[in-house]
């Protein structure tokens, strides 16, 4: 009930659009009550062979049918505006809202929930709108005055045709409940048979490999029998439900009216027209909107899990937020300095533990360490996706907190280990570092990363799309692309997660020399796996479980004897005996 | 339209339901006809008659006409419930069936998500033609020819006048068609191009908060999603203005026949309740003719995904067992390439001219350059490709001449990519040996160096994975990977750069417990750490998919070549940092 009031506080914005709307239901409600009148004045004339002026007769049907389709035209644009409208608003708001936050939200959240956020829920909320509540409205109005006129013209014919409702309702209840819990189970099944099949074609490789054809196909028929007999159950249940209301409806409640009204028409109490019109009355306007007032507590239920779900992304607070105060870091310098920094992602479980590292402008710092170790976060912290739990982090002495997320993120670049390009052309995938680059300087990026040649060899060059509809690259030429990006969005200090392990040594030596090229002058932090970048680095920062245990040049570790010198003596042992069997003798 | 055809002969195994259906139908159109009927009897005879025993009549026959109906309907759409399910059932069973059939160059060149949406969506929207559309035209024709001679029948003059009426309602329509029709194409590129967006950018989202582009990245977001409230907005305003015509022409027809029908009761040539009751089938009238253009669009549709659908089910498997294929219970593990040529597109080779003769129990590395042909190699030896020329032989049978299940049944293959599914541990370390004991199990797992990794879970084994269970490293996955393999205790096993994303002293654990494993089986193991493979029997060099050299490491090492420099480079810092270490 509190999301419906909060939904109710997202609609109330568009309160010119819902007069309008609720101005012209009660118009379509109040054009569509004439019609019955008018076949009544018909049949009366007609059966009493009365001479009546029919080209009026003809006038006010014909102008009745067209000024109530006419306002039933314009309603139904207005509330498909507001349901447009509403649903440009709300995903303006949910995308907007999800953009600004942090890296964390997007790790525990999946890519697909999300998106169904944006799309589904979003849908699903206009349903209730301008389904559901544009229907209660004009529900609601017809009901009244359709109640109103009937007790008028006849109380103990609408007394009785009224008789059948409970039995309508009975029927409804009896069969919604089962139907529902058979829906779920449905879902439930569907999901899990949608789950499998997605992952077991995925991984045909691993099905084929184990020769597990035959078993697959018999998971998958098991799943599809279960489905097909709920599947059948449930299409039983909705069309005894309907079945049963058109036969208590149309057929119970109108030969009811027949029987009673017809002695009152014997007995002169009613006319033959009153008679004709009370049944398009009640079976027009009078079973119809009880049964929807019925369902629309059954749609209420279901959108509020849309609901829940909308708002509760929405009331995600950022984690990352630039201060009232924030100043705009001017040009850096990039000397970059962790100030005994704790972390902690979950309460009480720090994962940095007080680390301090001081590194000046233009210096190339290598975090080595195993898995877990805290690599990655460290420079998480440093672009500011999480905020430190305790200590700070300053670049040339501005704390980041202090400064706006803006200008540090236009400093700090990033290539992260996964390579993420966009389904768009390479050129556009280049200037994403810096939109208003000119093609020069893309193309100037692209050389600097060494993939200007596998680019230009390409029949349409900067202009190929990649991705889905594109060209397929490898996996060392998206990284080089990726770098390009890098390059051309120029940052003072480089944070770079290498990830080479997949390639070979050929391409790994193109990316190398475009990475070097790309440090040159920048301070820059690298996670790395790979032995000559450590070696060259200014600062070998070796981390274990969230602590610095030993920092220095590559010389000095290796002359300490300590957990440098024996990974480093582990991972190139081979190499190192034959080196030693080739400088010995 | 074949394919319609096609798509009607999966009813036939149901042919007995199918004529029951079509009898039931004929009921239901039936049971709507005397309505009208009993309400011009009431008005023009058994209300001036006043007779109270006619109007109970009339009760009764209201209420024994709808109990008919719902009888006939009820049984009517069960059944088609039930066919409709019925036929997506066999459709999703045999699509799946020879999804399953055919061979991995199937799944090359398309997306998961695509193969899905057909063996989901389009089967789908045929459920919904034959159970919705189908049905509904055959009705409506039903009607459309019952009520016709009825309406002709009662009042010719009448009739033609709402005969003349129809016509012009389906030429409007057809004017509208096209736009609608171009417009609701429209929308849905655009929502499609709007989810696309939605899904590069959310999985993108460290790229998009690197370069600081959130704004930037709702400002294009908002424009699709305002191209779709313009489309919507357009759409809803010709729907809206196309059903304005149809009602004023309607209305406009109606009221002609009113006007007209009042003047004959007037001048007696038509009672009252006759008029009421033609009016009533005229509604009849309306309905079908506008449903059957309708129909044309869904039909379109459907049509589409029926295409669809059959394009899938004749495609032809390029790998199937040869009619002679023979089992091969037992297998030693002896691997000969007899000058093999291969190309994914057979005009593009990407293996010249390979020969190797392997012995059983010999561990064969093969090193290379990425993309000179490694993967595809022991991609022949399971025959997940047949050779273009030339031919593999396990035992010295050509595989082409054994069953699939025998050679895949004793090769165990651990892919660069760790395909998990989402069970528990214990299901997809048992996934090639369903029957494996817990012993087994752990066995396996211990010789993947994985088993204390597992046992420190709160549910061992039992732990489930994947989306909604705990999350593996890389490296966990390429550990499982492994050990699912092992536990088949493959005659044959291939490591396709199984351990890449292992840190070095996980390696040298599994590497240890492999060697073990690989003892008195062949094995084909690719890798790009050099430290992996120096223990091979021999070492093949493969370059521009040929083999360059073969031999072992000590040999390979001091000869010039591909083999010499991959080393090399792989080594130089090390020895560069080992030499300024030495140095000083």
């Amino acid at each position: 009930m509190r999301n419906l009031l909060r939904l109710f506080h997202e609609v109330k914005r568009y309160w010119r659009v819902l007069m309008l709307i609720v101005f012209l239901t009660a118009c379509t409600a109040g054009l569509g009550l004439p019609g019955p009148l008018i076949i009544r004045y018909l049949v009366d004339h007609l059966v009493a062979r009365k001479p009546f002026n029919i080209a009026l007769f003809f006038a006010a049907y014909v102008g009745v049918s067209v000024a109530s389709s006419l306002v039933g035209a314009a309603l139904s644009l207005t509330v498909t505006y507001l349901g447009q409208r509403f649903k440009y608003d709300m995903r303006r708001k949910l995308y907007g809202h999800m953009q600004t936050l942090s890296l964390g939200f997007f790790e525990k959240n999946q890519t697909g929930k999300l998106m169904s956020n944006i799309t589904n829920d979003v849908a699903t909320l206009d349903q209730l709108i301008s389904g559901g509540f544009v229907t209660l409205v004009s529900d609601l109005v017809t009901l009244c005055a359709v109640l109103i006129i009937v007790f008028r013209m006849n109380w103990y014919l609408a007394l009785w045709s009224l008789s059948v409702f409970p039995l309508y309702i009975v029927n409804y209840l009896l069969h919604i409940g089962k139907i529902k819990q058979r829906a779920d189970e449905i879902r439930e099944e569907r999901d899990i048979m949608l789950g499998d099949l997605q992952e077991k074609l995925a991984g045909a490789l691993v099905v084929k490999s184990y020769a597990k054809e035959r078993y697959e196909v018999r998971q998958f028929v098991g799943q599809n029998r279960n489905l097909l007999e709920l599947n059948v159950n449930q299409g039983m249940l909705g069309t005894r439900l309907w079945t049963l209301a058109e036969f208590i409806g149309s057929g119970l409640g109108v030969a009811i009216i027949m029987l009673i009204g017809g002695r009152q028409v014997m007995a002169g109490h009613l006319t033959p027209g009153s008679l004709i019109a009370f049944v398009s009355f009640i079976t027009g306007y009078l079973y119809g909107p009880i049964l929807r007032l019925i369902q629309l507590n059954d749609q209420i239920a279901r959108t509020n899990a849309a609901l829940t779900r909308i708002f509760g992304t929405l009331d995600t607070e950022p984690n990352i937020k630039d201060r009232p105060d924030a100043i705009e870091l001017p040009t850096i310098q990039g000397a970059v300095r962790f100030n005994r920094v704790w972390f902690e992602y979950e309460p009480g479980q720090p994962v940095i533990k007080g680390v301090s590292l001081d590194v000046k402008p233009g210096q190339m710092v290598a975090l080595v360490g195993q898995s877990g170790s805290g690599k990655t976060t460290m420079i998480n912290l440093l672009s500011r996706h999480y905020d430190v739990t305790d200590g700070a982090i300053t670049i040339d002495g501005y704390d980041i907190r202090s400064v706006q997320l803006a200008s540090l993120r236009r400093q700090v670049g990033v290539v992260i280990q996964e390579t993420v390009l966009f389904n768009t052309t390479i050129r556009e995938n280049i200037r994403y570092g810096r939109l208003e680059a000119t093609d020069e300087e893309v193309e100037e990026a692209a050389r600097a990363a060494n993939v200007a040649h596998v680019i230009e060899a390409l029949p349409k060059g900067y202009d190929t799309r990649i991705g889905e509809e594109g060209i397929k690259l490898s996996g060392g030429e998206k990284q080089r692309i990726a770098i390009a990006r890098a390059i051309l969005s120029d940052p003072r200090i480089l944070v770079l997660d290498e990830a080479t392990s997949a390639l070979d040594s050929e391409t790994e030596t193109l990316i190398q020399e475009a990475l070097d090229r790309l440090m040159k002058g920048r301070t820059s932090f690298v996670i790395a796996h790979r032995l000559s970048t450590i070696v060259k680095a200014d600062i070998i920062v070796v981390m274990e479980k969230g602590e610095i245990k030993e920092s220095g040049s590559h010389t000095e570790l290796l002359a300490r004897g300590g957990i440098y010198a024996a990974l480093y003596t582990q991972q190139f042992k081979v190499a190192l005996e034959e080196q030693q069997a080739a400088v010995a003798p | 339209m074949s394919n319609l055809g096609r798509l009607l002969g999966y009813l036939r195994p149901y042919r007995g339901r199918v004529a029951l259906a079509v009898l039931l139908m004929l009921l239901v159109t039936a049971s709507a006809l005397p309505m009208p009927r009993i309400t011009q009897y009431t008005l023009d005879v058994v209300l001036p008659g006043k007779s109270q025993r006619l109007l109970v009549l009339v009760f009764w026959l209201i209420v024994g006409l709808y109990a008919f109906r719902g009888l006939a309907s009820f049984a009517l759409n069960y059944l088609l419930g039930w066919l409709g399910q019925r036929v997506v059932f066999d459709l999703r069973f045999q699509s799946y069936r020879h999804l399953n059939r055919l061979s991995l160059s199937y799944y090359d060149k398309r997306q998961t998500g695509k193969i899905m949406a057909r063996v989901i969506d389009d089967i789908n929207v045929i459920q919904y033609m034959i159970t919705g559309g189908f049905v509904t035209l055959i009705t409506d024709i039903l009607t459309l020819v019952v009520v016709l001679p009825v309406v002709f029948h009662m009042q010719w003059r009448l009739a033609w006048i709402a005969v003349v009426i129809v016509p012009t309602y389906v030429v409007i329509y057809k004017l509208f068609l096209r736009r609608i029709r171009a417009l609701s194409v429209e929308l849905r590129e655009k929502w499609d191009a709007l989810i696309g967006a939605l899904q590069e950018k959310i999985s993108g989202i460290a790229v998009v908060k690197a370069f600081h582009r959130e704004e930037y990245e709702v400002e294009r977001f908002m424009t699709t999603v305002q191209d779709n409230f313009r489309l919507g907005m357009t759409q809803a305003k010709l729907n809206r203005l196309l059903g304005l015509i149809v009602t004023v022409i309607s209305a406009g027809g109606t009221g002609i026949i009113y006007w007209y029908g009042a003047i004959l009761v007037l001048h007696r040539h038509l009672q009252p309740g006759e008029l009421i009751a033609f009016v009533g089938y005229i509604g009849y009238l309306y309905g079908p003719a506008l449903r059957l253009v309708d129909f044309n669009i869904q039909a379109q549709w459907a049509g589409a995904a029926i295409d669809r659908v059959f394009e899938t089910l004749d495609t032809r498997p390029e790998i199937m067992d040869a009619p002679d294929a023979i089992a091969m219970p037992n297998m030693r593990g002896a691997v000969e390439f007899q000058s093999v040529t291969f190309g994914y597109d057979p005009d593009k080779p990407v293996l010249h001219d390979i020969d190797l003769k392997v012995e059983p129990g010999e561990m064969i590395a093969i090193v290379g350059p990425s993309g000179a042909g490694k993967t595809t190699l022991v991609n022949l030896i399971a025959r997940f490709y047949d050779v273009t020329d030339g031919a593999v032989l396990i035992d010295g049978v050509d595989v082409r001449r054994i069953k699939l299940e025998s050679i895949r049944r004793h090769i165990g293959y651990v892919s660069q990519e760790s395909l998990l599914f989402s069970v528990t541990l214990r299901e997809n370390i048992a996934y090639g040996f369903h029957d494996a004991t817990q012993e087994q199990i752990e066995e396996a797992a211990r010789n993947a160096d994985l088993h204390s990794f597992v046992v420190s879970l709160p549910d061992g084994y039992e732990t489930k994975i994947g989306e909604d269970g705990v999350k593996l490293s890389v490296g966990q996955k390429q550990r499982l990977a492994i050990a699912r393999a092992i536990l088949t205790n493959p005659r044959i096993l291939i490591l396709d750069d199984a351990t890449s994303a292992l840190d070095s002293e996980t390696e040298a654990n599994v590497q240890a417990a492999l060697e073990r494993v690989m003892q008195g089986r062949t094995s084909f193991v690719i890798a790009h750490r050099l430290s992996t493979i120096m223990n091979a029997d021999r070492i093949v060099v493969v370059d521009g998919g040929r083999i360059v050299d073969i031999g072992r490491h000590e040999d390979l090492v001091h000869r010039e070549g591909v083999y010499k420099n991959l080393y090399d480079e792989q080594f130089r810092s090390a020895r560069e940092g080992a030499l300024a270490a030495l140095l000083g």
